[in-house]
């Protein structure tokens, strides 16, 4: 037994002196974790987008249309940039970027409204970009609401209605929007916990995989196999030690500080996040060992799973919906240990969801962990066997 | 003719080199393929529908009925789940179940009746922000919409002319005209920012090796003599052939993939096929540069992953780069994708002319230019120390 821990430790030694040798790998998972969670998680540092930029057109240049663009101007997602009385001048501005919406105040406005006439403003949006023209598609309603109110009160009060009951009768059914767990629906609070936690498997991946495919490219199979005395179970464990405690403590480093400084609030339950989260580490251990043992280069593992992560983060159900992707890219994604990961994750932090709510996502994320581990294995004793018979 | 004769030498030396090396054909000629094919087809079914909600109805009368109805006929929600309570409704929240939950409360038809005002509540998950705009879009126009069913059977029983009584509904009322892509298409708007993003990746992944590799390998020495000490022929005879292949690639995502997907262009192709060819040479251009200063071949990759990894991120395609901190927006100047985008989204979607896109295009030559110029300046002073070495 002994001597099995005393090849076990030999083989996290042997790693650790590889990893501090190698500037590349040192680099990969030593200093871009830290470095790209604040660099990434800092874009977002004012969290929301304000005072997106757009032009009035007013034909009608009346009280009315000036109440309005001040309204409109007052609303924190928009800022009028400027108001002209030329259609095809805005449309120009609209073109160049230099505005993100137009808002078309027709003529005559103030005087069909006070004949109890209704007016149709119109609103132009550059919908090439989704987040600014819901903004100002948000902004116009809000205001146009605000004004249809007001006039229908004054329209119920000139019917004969009583002051409150016009004020009852503007909606008889209202809708009260009640945002949860991202209560000021911050751009930040939606997308930094995931970017994160993305950076962090990427960065795990790639730096887990520069190393077992280096010890293709330098022919150190073999004294790894003489290390672990031939077992790749032990070649397993001894090379997963050292990442498994080194992401676990980024992992709380995450949870704690950088959720902190970056104020994203934790709603959730740390024992179920810290089961979660270990079983990530760990499928991503065991992929890396199976997939950068085919690879003869370092330089391969890097170019590969570069172009990973963005397929995965946009296939995990993070920011499209899940059962909005294609049959086909579900099935895969299914497949992806950051799939259940990403939709426990966020429940756990933000939503607090505790162990039983993600029990689901738990037994699947274990699943694909056990799967992945037994593949890994099997792909060692493989990689093993020509030194079957050599003097080791 | 014999700088003729060196091109032409180092031409055939990089195509030996890219059919040798399987890392670098399958850079450039087949990872495109699959990407691209593969993040085309993440999206699509292109809009988001059938979004899960669920439903605590403690009137269970005819109004909220109609109203759960209206809800279902949009098509972006689906009613999975009915519950008792708010607790319950709380739970399917915390189960991942659902990303909306509507509380209608026991009074909803009664107090209307009585001429009242009565209010549903929607909860919305907004730690999913395409999901909960899609929701209180749908949600205000229903409501919006079933106020004014409402009104106009109160106002008729009033006996108030009829088109008096459209208007004093919905005296102000908005036209939205959602130019570009009026479908609010996540096919049409992601996926032409995505791919150029992923293409600069791999022509920069791809060109950090250009001169690294051969520092890496040794074999400076023999590119140098291959192209007869010409410094021209070492440039044109390693770009060549990458930017060929660059260009058929380019070519194929806007002739076929695009087209394929239905992500059509507004105007000509032609003004944007020149625009995307500039995005790829600057592209090819930066990341050569980086593989003359750079000569361990590892660690321009690095480089280039550093660069390349967030451009689409800061780029401000998704998140404006106004609402960045400033350290960011200048860290996204130094991207060529940061300034392809704009252009292109011009150029492709708003059909503006090649003029309309002038900075953009003066953007993407200054990387050009002063890549160039850093590359050649750098291969000189190589040549130099090699010429040095050897007198």
């Amino acid at each position: 037994m002994s001597q099995v821990i005393k090849k076990y430790i030999n083989i996290i030694k042997r790693e650790i002196s590889r990893i501090s040798k190698d500037k590349n790998i040192f680099m990969m998972i030593i200093i871009v974790p830290v470095f790209y969670s604040f660099f990434y998680g800092s874009l977002y540092y004012y969290k929301t987008e304000k005072d997106v930029l757009i032009c009035v057109v007013d034909m009608d240049k009346s009280e009315f249309s000036r109440n309005f663009i001040q309204r409109l101007d007052a609303n924190e997602l928009t800022k009028v940039d400027v108001v002209l009385t030329n259609l095809t001048e805005a449309k120009e501005l609209l073109e160049k970027m230099e505005v993100h919406g137009i808002i078309f105040i027709p003529p005559d406005s103030e005087s069909d409204l006070k004949s109890n006439k209704g007016i149709t403003i119109k609103a132009y949006l550059n919908t090439t970009r989704f987040l600014v023209s819901n903004d100002i598609n948000k902004s116009v309603n809000q205001t146009a609401f605000s004004f249809g109110d007001d006039s229908k009160k004054i329209l119920f009060q000139k019917s004969g209605f009583s002051s409150r009951a016009s004020e009852e009768m503007i909606e008889p059914l209202k809708v009260e929007n009640k945002p949860l767990f991202n209560t000021l629906e911050t751009y930040g609070d939606f997308l930094i916990p995931g970017l994160i936690v993305l950076i962090i498997h990427q960065t795990l991946m790639i730096g887990m995989s520069e190393s077992m495919s280096k010890e293709r490219e330098e022919n150190t199979l073999k004294e790894l196999k003489r290390i672990s005395g031939g077992s790749a179970l032990l070649t397993l464990a001894g090379k997963g030690t050292f990442y498994f405690l080194l992401y676990s403590a980024y992992s709380f480093f995450i949870f704690t500080v950088i959720f902190s400084v970056f104020k994203i609030r934790f709603e959730g339950d740390y024992a179920a996040l810290s089961v979660l989260t270990m079983l990530l580490i760990l499928s991503a251990i065991f992929f890396c060992i199976l997939v950068s043992s085919f690879f003869k280069r370092k330089i391969i593992s890097l170019q590969v799973l570069a172009f990973s992560s963005y397929p995965i983060f946009l296939i995990s159900g993070y920011i499209f919906p899940f059962q909005s992707l294609p049959a086909g890219i579900k099935i895969i994604a299914t497949a992806l240990p950051t799939t259940p990961y990403f939709k426990a994750f966020i429940r756990l932090t933000q939503m607090n969801a505790g162990m039983p709510d993600v029990y689901p996502e738990l037994v699947h994320l274990f699943m694909i962990a056990v799967v992945l581990g037994v593949l890994a294995f099997a792909r060692l004793k493989m990689v093993y066997k020509p030194f079957r018979n050599q003097e080791l | 003719m014999a700088s003729e004769t060196a091109i032409i030498k180092v031409i055939k030396r990089e195509i030996k080199r890219i059919t040798n090396n399987k890392t670098i054909y399958l850079l450039s000629i087949f990872l495109p393929f699959f990407l691209f094919t593969f993040l085309a087809y993440i999206y699509n079914e292109g809009v988001v529908r059938q979004i899960p909600i669920a439903v605590c109805d403690l009137d269970k009368s005819e109004l909220s009925h109609t109203y759960l109805q209206y809800i279902e006929s949009t098509g972006s929600m689906k009613i999975v789940n009915y519950v008792d309570s708010q607790d319950e409704l709380m739970d399917e929240f915390r189960k991942g179940n659902i990303y909306a939950g509507i509380y209608i409360p026991s009074d909803l038809e009664s107090v209307i009746k009585k001429n009242g005002n009565s209010t549903i509540i929607f909860y919305n998950n907004t730690t999913n922000l395409i999901t909960s705009n899609i929701i209180y879009r749908d949600a205000t126009v229903i409501s919006k919409k079933i106020s004014g069913s409402i009104l106009l059977k109160k106002l008729r029983s009033k006996g108030i002319p009829e088109h008096n009584i459209l208007n004093m509904i919905n005296p102000v009322s908005i036209e939205v005209q959602s130019l570009y892509n009026p479908y609010y298409n996540y096919l049409i708007y992601l996926v032409p920012g995505l791919i150029p993003a992923m293409l600069q990746m791999i022509i920069m992944l791809v060109s950090v090796l250009l001169i690294s590799s051969e520092f890496t390998h040794k074999t400076f020495n023999e590119l140098l003599e291959t192209a007869n000490f010409s410094l021209l022929a070492v440039f044109l005879g390693k770009s060549i052939p990458h930017i060929l292949i660059h260009t058929a690639t380019s070519l194929g995502i806007l002739g076929i993939l695009y087209p394929a997907v239905g992500i059509q262009p507004a105007g000509s192709l032609l003004p944007v096929l020149l625009f995307f060819i500039c995005f790829m040479f600057a592209s090819f251009f930066l990341g050569m540069a980086i593989s003359v200063i750079i000569h361990d071949q590892l660690f321009a990759t690095e480089i280039a992953l550093f660069i390349n990894t967030p451009a689409f991120i800061f780029s401000g395609f998704v998140y404006p780069l106004w609402a960045m901190p400033e350290a960011h927006t200048i860290f996204s100047q130094l991207m060529p994708f940061t300034h392809f985008l704009d252009g292109f989204l011009k150029l492709y979607f708003m059909g503006a002319s090649l003029s309309e896109a002038g900075s953009e295009f003066f953007k993407l030559g200054i990387f050009i230019l002063t890549s160039i110029v850093v590359t050649l300046v750098l291969l000189f002073h190589q040549k130099r120390k090699y010429l040095k070495c050897h007198r």
